[in-house]
């Protein structure tokens, strides 16, 4: 049987009876960014759960860098890093005491790569947690979670309450982990994210896996919403012979329609005309699941 | 940066730094209910200790006569105010220590790191009864204070043993509460639960007869355990506690996180 960085095997966590997950069956192979897209309540959050013993399955099993979620769950803890959706620290501690403290947990660290993360996340290590703003804490989770290098990063929606800068040093941060040859496993409800760091993703709604996308596949069948205003008039068949656009509505002095996948052949067509405004837009999850696969989703 | 900080420090800081003003709150509370006890008796002439008397009366179940400042004491302390005043704290502190992290969410990243979930567990049942002795210790000094000061002749070995009795009693509910708090992640049904089982029992203790067939019924209560003239009655009251902490393991490591 070949080594994968998560195996599972029917897995199925149910809460009384509410679906939590159905038989998911998942295969993370080592190196790669994988990501898991859904809208929320979808069992993103409880897979990840299962996948570190904090709830147990109903039926079926989770196999962790070749362990038993169960059996060996602190074996399998300690080889992973961890980023919660939701988290917080006592507040009595610095953000510095807050990671030393988990020296004593998981074993000698090497601070001075801490310390690169601290300087790159631009953390102020002598504030204490509760004294410090929702961006600063969710710093504190990141270094945290990549501190001890692990070979498996399981990360809930990391880009939650992230500013610009920081959300490009965690994705740089990824790409470097992908690099080394460690595993992401990235949750998530941004398609965005998904198509610009995952080599693969599987899509779930309802507890259950609709499909396992390759990145390149997320990317060309991206959606974006997008609007333009000319200056001078615009033909109005000019844009017909595009194959990718949907929804198109077109005025002499505006254009706005759906771009599935790469927007470059609209864009060149497009800047033949002088262009006074323009808004690109991803579209939302859940237009994408409708468009896509037919699902509406639950308010 | 240099080696690493101890956890379970931190989880013992966290739960007294949460507690300390309610636990100056509720020290105060004790220490002028003392105050108001012992002058009364003194002034026994006076209003004061009329108003007493019927505090007294009331609360019954007074193994000395009331006229002796022992019973006194212990009517107008022992009996229920102590043990009201010192349950409540428990109560109040238990249901936010498992089950009030777990909401916070502060226990994720702990467990994640790993941390076994017996250890959190044990740390912060350690924080109630660090917060308790802390408790019972304030009401002790006050006691002994007064005796001495007051000159007013009481055994401090009665005195101890009534606040030790007193302490071990508010932990029995205080580790009711922490039992359900690891079996349900929920801060505020702990308390009602550590609180209803309070006032259950003490019905329970103060209708059964103290003597007859039916008077069994009173020793199921953990309050029948607060005379100081029981032996072994501090044992039972602990093993309570440790009934309830042993459940809070087993359920604890079985069920469902909402981290």
């Amino acid at each position: 049987m070949r080594y994968l960085v998560i195996r599972t095997e029917n897995l199925t966590k149910m809460y009384g009876r509410h679906l939590g997950v159905r038989d998911l069956m998942l295969e993370v192979e080592p190196g790669e960014v994988f990501g898991f897209l859904g809208p929320d309540g979808s069992g993103k959050t409880t897979t990840i759960r299962l996948l570190l013993d904090f709830v147990r399955p109903t039926s079926g099993r989770a196999l962790v860098l070749g362990l038993d979620s169960r059996q060996d769950s602190l074996k399998v803890r300690r080889q992973v890093g961890y980023l919660p959706g939701e988290f917080d620290f006592f507040a009595h501690q610095t953000g510095g005491a807050a990671l030393r403290s988990f020296e004593t947990l998981r074993g000698k660290l090497d601070w001075a790569y801490v310390d690169g993360l601290v300087e790159r996340f631009g953390l102020d290590v002598d504030q204490k947690i509760g004294d410090m703003p929702a961006l600063e804490r969710r710093k504190v989770g990141l270094i945290q979670a990549f501190m001890h290098r692990p070979e498996l990063i399981l990360l809930d929606e990391p880009s939650r309450g992230l500013d610009l800068a920081t959300q490009q040093a965690l994705y740089q941060l990824i790409a470097e982990v992908r690099q080394e040859g460690r595993t992401v496993f990235l949750a998530s409800n941004s398609v965005c994210e998904m198509e610009r760091l995952c080599d693969r993703a599987a899509v779930l709604y309802g507890g259950q896996v609709m499909a396992v996308e390759r990145g390149v596949h997320l990317r060309a069948r991206a959606l974006r919403r997008i609007e333009m205003r000319f200056a001078t008039p615009v033909p109005l068949g000019a844009f017909d012979a595009l194959p990718n656009l949907q929804d198109l509505h077109i005025t002499p002095h505006s254009l706005s329609c759906t771009v599935r996948g790469d927007p470059d052949t609209l864009l060149k067509l497009a800047s033949q005309y002088r262009i006074t405004d323009m808004l690109s837009q991803s579209l939302s999850l859940e237009e994408v699941f409708r468009r896509d696969y037919g699902i509406t989703c639950a308010a | 940066m240099t080696m690493g900080l101890p956890v379970l420090p931190d989880l013992l800081h966290s739960a007294v730094q949460r507690a300390r003003w309610p636990l100056l709150a509720w020290g105060l509370a004790l220490f002028f209910w003392t105050g108001h006890l012992l002058t009364s008796f003194h002034l026994s002439d006076g209003p004061l200790a009329q108003g007493m008397g019927q505090v007294v009366a009331f609360l019954g179940a007074v193994p000395t006569p009331p006229a002796a400042l022992e019973g006194w004491l212990w009517a107008g302390g022992f009996a229920l105010p102590y043990p009201l005043l010192t349950s409540s704290f428990a109560v109040w502190l238990a249901g936010g220590l498992l089950a009030g992290e777990e909401r916070r969410r502060t226990l994720t990243l702990l467990l994640a790191a790993p941390m076994p979930r017996s250890r959190l567990l044990l740390a912060q049942y350690a924080a109630l009864w660090l917060a308790m002795a802390v408790l019972g210790a304030w009401l002790a000094g006050v006691l002994l204070l007064a005796n001495l000061s007051l000159a007013l002749g009481l055994a401090p070995g009665f005195l101890l043993r009534a606040v030790g009795l007193n302490t071990l009693l508010a932990l029995v509910w205080g580790s009711a509460a922490f039992l359900t708090g690891a079996l349900t992640g929920r801060p505020n049904l702990s308390r009602w639960v550590g609180a209803g089982a309070f006032v259950l029992f003490y019905i329970l203790h103060r209708l059964s007869p103290a003597e007859g067939a039916l008077s069994f019924f009173s020793w199921l209560s953990p309050f029948h355990y607060t005379q100081t003239s029981l032996p072994g009655a501090g044992w039972v009251l602990a093993g309570l506690s440790g009934l309830c902490l042993a459940a809070a393991w087993v359920g604890f490591n079985r069920r469902d996180l909402e981290l």
